[in-house]
């Protein structure tokens, strides 16, 4: 007895393999959203502790010799008063977690440490000419340390162009970098194949830095759910701090 | 009560829970000390827990030290005990010093039934075993 198998030879093969790829390709082509769909960036993040904090040498120029020299750690850390003394700040820290959620015009990041957040406008046609800082706490009480943010999508990245900075420091941690009100920044965060999130960041500064400076951060997927911090400032802290 | 310092030496790297909402490194220096005394104002609380330590000197002054913790969240994840503590208790502290006058960096606390006390980031907790040290002394 004849099969269908024996019945069909390789010319029909190859012609219905064809189709199949046509078929294939023409969905592909109706679908130009799944093509190039946003990547998944959403979720409670932590800290990677075999790669966080990676800075780059800061390049002073005079000017952010100046201010780098005349820091105080004992005074001129914002984070007693539980605000952020920059964007650095926010991603650098250790023992709190990060979320990220998406939506279609807007992808809000909220930051664990002093109840940070942020919201970021996807694919504007630039910065507001009089922006407001994009970060907020709880109370609704805007940070002007973290900015003014807008972003985009380029292939599996999230991009992040920040400016309007209120003067302070990159990061109080480690070598506590100055930025200034020039102060441009770039986040570009992307999911590595270990469903890892990478988080680069490209800090200009003209009036700080004579080069670039960037900083990359790595974050696992948390074990701890997403809570209010409650920071209580230093200055409520009966004055000990 | 013993008073004042039972002894104070420049630290061998110890491996104390780095991690805060400020840099341990630049806040309190490298000194360990070891301290007596009775813990008052405990405060569970972020961006950083804290108590102070009252502490009698021999000629009858009393010293107030004020010691930092972790932040609240972070002792919280890392499984620490919160009744390992408490006001009105008389404890041994091993702290660094810090660059303000009287404040320390919480180390090693010896309660009275000779309990240790320490705190470690949930960050250590996690990954203890698979060879990552997260402490880092320039946090």
């Amino acid at each position: 007895m004849n099969t269908r198998s024996e019945r069909v030879g390789p010319l029909e093969k190859t012609a219905g393999a064809l189709r199949l790829v046509a078929i294939v390709f023409f969905v592909l082509q109706m679908l130009p959203s799944a093509a190039t769909a946003q990547p998944d960036l959403e979720g409670i993040w932590g800290i990677d502790p075999e790669l966080f904090h990676q800075y780059s040498e800061p390049q002073f120029t005079a000017e952010g010799r100046r201010r780098h020299e005349a820091y105080d750690v004992l005074t001129d850390d914002p984070s007693y008063g539980c605000i952020p003394s920059g964007l650095g700040r926010a991603w650098d820290e250790p023992d709190t977690t990060a979320k990220i959620e998406q939506f279609d015009d807007r992808v809000v990041i909220s930051y664990e440490m002093f109840d940070l957040i942020r919201t970021i406008e996807l694919n504007q046609n630039g910065h507001p000419i009089d922006p407001a800082p994009s970060t907020v706490n709880l109370d609704g009480v805007p940070i002007p340390t973290m900015g003014h943010s807008i972003g985009w999508y380029e292939g599996d990245r999230l991009m992040i162009e920040t400016i309007a900075y209120a003067p302070g420091y990159i990061t109080t941690l480690r070598r506590y970098p100055p930025h200034s009100a020039a102060l441009r920044s770039l986040e570009r965060i992307h999911r590595d194949e270990a469903d890892r999130l990478i988080v680069e960041i490209t800090y200009v500064d003209p009036i700080i830095y004579t080069e670039p400076m960037t900083a990359t951060n790595r974050y696992y997927r948390s074990d701890f759910p997403f809570t209010v911090y409650g920071c209580v400032p230093s200055d409520d802290d009966g004055g000990q701090h | 009560m013993v008073s004042k310092y039972l002894w104070a030496a420049t630290v061998f790297a110890m491996p104390f829970a780095a991690r805060a909402h400020h840099s341990v490194a630049l806040n309190f220096s490298q000194d360990e000390i070891v301290l007596e005394g009775t813990i008052t104002n405990l405060r569970w609380i972020n961006p950083h827990a804290s108590f102070v330590l009252e502490v009698d000197n021999d000629d009858g002054t009393t010293d107030q030290w004020l010691v930092e913790m972790l932040a609240k969240i972070a002792l919280d994840r890392q499984g620490f005990n919160f009744d390992s503590l408490a006001e009105g208790m008389d404890i041994q502290l091993t702290g660094r010093v810090g660059y303000r006058d009287f404040t320390l960096r919480f180390g090693e606390a010896i309660t009275p039934d000779g309990t240790s006390v320490r705190e470690r980031s949930p960050l250590n907790q996690r990954f203890r075993g698979s060879g990552a040290e997260a402490d880092s002394e320039e946090q």
